[in-house]
């Protein structure tokens, strides 16, 4: 992720006030591409670009459920960039509020290699 | 480039609406931002429209140790089953670099939570550190309050 590298990425940062301070109580990738490097045809970088649904879900928490729906495409990255495509991602992660922070209750589906980064550092499933 | 939208959720979120947001600097109901700013931080510059602060090495933040100039982000009036709320968001930068720029160099976001108890504005929920949002000294650019 950087400034002029053609990539953008969008990040869904929740906070939350809990107990007389303000939690981060979820921080998620909800969109991704790289429009401003790739180009269509056999010569550059493949595009691709996904994005996830952001719905609040009535509960009788002190917040409402979480989903995210992820849609779109993902460009899996190997050593060979000849070799890139774009393959199509689709998944559902459902987060519950819990002690001032918003934890996975569920996911089905894809992640995509952005996610995977993430995930490694923040232990997700 | 990265971009960041944030969201400040009020407790029993969709049950209310949001009355008030934007970048006015006199607030409903007698609150304004130099009040707001100076309980939050226990200063605030009328001419800079600025407050000061310095984190510590326990906070999760940044920067550390060293002074930060601290200004307002956004704020939102909320209005919940009839009690009224005001959102304040922050953003801080170092003092002596207040360009800050660079990729890695993202200002620390603080917010506020005011509550209007009979007729008084009482800060009821605050963390001057939240997390570091933004890139290149720049703070995150979509935020709303739900």
């Amino acid at each position: 992720m950087g400034e002029g590298n053609g990539e953008t990425t969008k990040v869904l940062t929740l906070l939350v006030p809990w107990k007389k301070s303000v939690n981060l109580a979820v921080e998620r990738i909800i969109a991704d591409d790289d429009d401003g490097m790739c180009e269509e045809g056999d010569e550059g970088l493949p595009c691709y670009s996904n994005q996830r649904k952001i719905s609040f879900l009535p509960s009788q928490r002190e917040y409402f459920d979480l989903e995210l729906t992820l849609s779109g495409t993902d460009l899996r990255a190997s050593e060979n960039s000849r070799s890139w495509r774009p393959r199509n991602v689709a998944g559902v992660e459902v987060l519950v509020f819990h002690e001032g922070k918003y934890l996975q209750v569920s996911r089905t589906g894809e992640l995509t290699g952005l996610d995977h980064a993430v995930a490694a550092r923040e232990n997700l499933k | 480039m990265l971009f960041f939208f944030v969201e400040i959720l009020s407790a029993g979120c969709g049950r209310h609406s949001v009355i008030s947001t934007g970048s006015s600097r006199e607030l409903p109901e007698t609150l304004s931002i130099a009040q707001a700013m100076t309980t939050f931080y226990g200063n605030f510059d009328p001419t800079k429209q600025t407050s000061t602060v310095s984190f510590s090495k326990a906070d999760s933040v940044y920067t550390d140790g060293e002074p930060m100039t601290v200004r307002p982000l956004f704020q939102a009036f909320v209005n919940d089953t009839g009690k009224q709320s005001f959102f304040l968001l922050t953003y801080a930068v170092p003092t002596r670099d207040e360009k800050y720029y660079c990729h890695a160099c993202a200002p620390t976001i603080g917010v506020a939570v005011f509550t209007n108890d009979q007729a008084h504005w009482v800060l009821s929920a605050s963390n001057r550190t939240v997390t570091d949002g933004g890139s290149f000294g720049k703070p995150p650019q979509s935020i709303k309050a739900s």
